[in-house]
């Protein structure tokens, strides 16, 4: 199994009576990427500032590299943060921030050197040492960030929200960069975010947090196709939502009605007869289909109400029936122009049966 | 049409002629009394001399430029050494307290100066507050020599002017960026070099505000030596001061003024000229 380098033991922190960390405990594995993901508030972020030390626990242990390190300072961890903000010193040039910390351990000047041009190249800004943090972009700023943090060599490399304030498009290539940064220098990232899209592209592990708990932890696959819970489901990507009812169980499988409709799924949860339950559904998993054609059960009727062209998809809105909307998202294809629905037709709703995700209702 | 001589340009011009009769036309009169040479019946004669200037350099005034500059400096750096701690800890103090507590720094200047160096007085004089209280404690049992003394005029200098130290220091430190603080920290910086490192070559233009602030009025705060210090402590405010109300010379009085105002200007440039080094390399978009 793979080593563990940050421990955290039953850990909690409260702001003004405020339970922002409340009794986590999580093994971080050498090496990983792995990624705190959760709204505002939910204690990701206070959590990596517990690995960095710039904040304390109230109770529990934060163990980093087998020693415990509840006491031991920000400046004494071999951790690197990068910031929200990027934190670059305004009255340096770009080669004094990130010989920052080497100068501070009293490197000499000839390693230093080296180092920082190193991670210069590192983050894809070769001889850009001279120039004035206010001469840089944001998207540079950010790669003098990262590079400030890693020319230090930490165990760990924290990252706070580091994409937040770029663009939609160079948050694009960033993200790329930080998987082949994370592979190049093999050592553990630990990346807090609120974008669920971030979280899936870039880490190994995935912690979903609420109210500072955590909700789920897995592999981006697990989070998004097998969500614990319905926080989970609805905060990574977008969901349908049904409630149902189960009426029959046979071993693993089980019967249940939903809208009005019965139907056969898998019982991994051991519900009983009769217990309430909502069952999830990814838009895309969902399958359109004209009333005039054949509609496979389970088939749920509606009418269109509307429709979004997206380029590589086609996001429609559903109104069912029963006056439930549904969001439906199909891969657009050039050569199948039926898709495109016309507004108020008569359409059935399917989807691929063992998609969906039933979940006891909460 | 009208609006352009509305209230706006009629306060411009009150305020323009308010500087030119109260603070140019004295100022001028200061400049070319100092080129005149004194008179003993009229205070002076018009006859052009460059005498008072000469005199400023006689080694008996010399030495009192010099006391006077090192009056002021000791106290810039006093200020500075409490002041800073002080504003650093008011901008990590929470919201609602900081209103409070500023007050408290501006309270006193609800008060003259003048009346408060008399409080001081009451405070160090030998039968004062604090022998008094030394003495009721049995630590002492002759009352320590407090007031006349150097420890007198800068406890005087110190209190009168740390406000304006405070002010510009609790500005400049209150826009430092916390992160940074905590990037130094993170990249393995102690508390010490956290500040030598980053929160003081930041808050250098407070710094350098606070210590003219409180460097150019030490100069010409005579009555704080004059009450504390007595006859001990001629400082260039005293000299400038005794030159008119005691000497009756004016001339000479006004040269040292005119000196003082060159220094003055001097420093001013100086801080000018760090300030747009400053704007231009670091203070820009943050």
């Amino acid at each position: 199994m793979a080593e563990t380098i940050v421990s955290l033991k039953r850990v909690t922190k409260q702001f003004e009576n405020q339970m922002v960390v409340d009794d986590i405990s999580l093994e971080i594995h050498k090496g990983e990427f792995l990624t705190f993901l959760g709204p505002s508030g939910c204690g990701k972020t206070t959590i990596l500032r517990m690995i960095s030390g710039l904040e304390t626990c109230d109770s529990g242990e934060v163990v980093i590299n087998g020693i415990l390190s509840n006491d031991i300072p920000a400046s004494k961890r071999d951790v690197n943060t990068v910031f929200q903000s990027y934190a670059l010193f305004p009255h340096m040039n770009v080669y004094d921030n990130i010989a920052f910390g080497l100068k501070l351990k009293k490197k000499n000047t000839s390693i230093i050197r080296d180092r920082v041009e190193e991670a210069l190249d590192m983050v894809k800004l070769p001889g850009h040492g001279e120039r004035r943090i206010q001469q840089l972009s944001g998207g540079q700023q950010q790669r003098v960030a990262i590079a400030r943090a890693i020319v230090n060599e930490p165990l760990i490399l924290l990252l706070d929200e580091p994409l937040s304030a770029l663009d939609y498009k160079l948050r694009k290539e960033m993200r790329l960069e930080l998987r082949q940064l994370h592979r190049k220098l093999g050592i553990t990232f630990v990346f807090v975010t609120h974008d669920q899209e971030e979280a899936l592209i870039l880490s190994d592990r995935i912690v979903v947090m609420n109210h500072g708990k955590i909700e789920q932890t897995g592999k981006p696959k697990e989070i998004y196709e097998e969500p614990e819970n319905l926080f989970v489901a609805q905060f990574v990507g977008e969901s349908n939502l049904f409630n149902g009812e189960v009426t029959h169980t046979h071993g693993d499988q089980m019967e249940i009605l939903v809208q009005g409709v019965t139907m056969r799924v898998r019982n991994r949860r051991g519900l009983a007869v009769g217990e309430k339950i909502q069952i999830l559904l990814r838009p895309e998993d969902m399958v359109i289909q004209r009333v005039s054609e054949r509609c496979n059960q389970p088939c749920f009727p509606g009418k269109v109400e509307e429709l979004i062209y997206k380029g590589t998809t086609v996001d429609l809105v559903i109104r069912l029936d029963t006056g439930k909307k549904v969001f439906v998202s199909e891969f657009f294809n050039e050569d199948a122009e039926e898709i495109f629905y016309g507004q108020g037709e008569a359409v059935g709703i399917s989807w691929i049966q063992g998609w969906e995700v039933v979940l006891p209702h909460g | 049409m009208g609006e352009r001589f509305s209230f706006k340009n009629g306060a411009i011009a009150l305020i323009v002629a308010w500087t030119l009769i109260f603070i140019m036309v004295p100022n001028l009169l200061v400049g070319i009394v100092s080129f005149l040479e004194r008179d003993a019946q009229d205070i002076v004669k018009p006859v052009f001399t460059l005498e008072s200037y000469r005199a400023l350099f006689d080694p008996v005034y010399l030495k009192i430029f010099g006391k006077s500059f090192m009056y002021s400096s000791v106290t810039t750096l006093i200020t500075l050494a409490l002041g800073f701690p002080f504003a650093f800890i008011l901008t990590r103090t929470r919201e609602s307290l900081q209103k409070p507590l500023l007050l408290l720094v501006i309270i006193p200047f609800w008060t003259s100066s003048l009346i408060r160096t008399y409080a001081l007085i009451i405070i160090l004089k030998a039968n004062g507050i604090i022998n008094t209280l030394l003495k009721a404690a049995g630590l002492i049992d002759r009352p320590l020599e407090l007031l006349y003394t150097d420890l007198a005029v800068y406890t005087g200098l110190v209190y009168t002017l740390l406000p304006f130290m405070i002010l510009p220091l609790y500005s400049a430190l209150g826009k430092l960026d916390h992160s940074l603080i905590e990037a130094a920290f993170d990249l393995g910086a102690k508390p010490v070099e956290v500040f030598f490192r980053v929160v003081l070559p930041l808050s250098l233009p407070g710094v350098m505000a606070g210590s003219i602030m409180v460097f150019l009025p030490a100069m010409g705060l005579f009555y704080v030596p004059d009450l504390l210090g007595g006859a001990k402590s001629m400082l260039l405010g005293n000299l400038i001061k005794n030159q008119f109300l005691v000497a009756g010379n004016w001339p000479f009085g006004s040269a040292a003024s005119i000196f003082l105002t060159i220094l003055m200007l001097a420093l001013v440039f100086l801080y000018f000229r760090t300030m747009k080094q400053f704007n231009t390399s670091v203070m820009e978009d943050i």
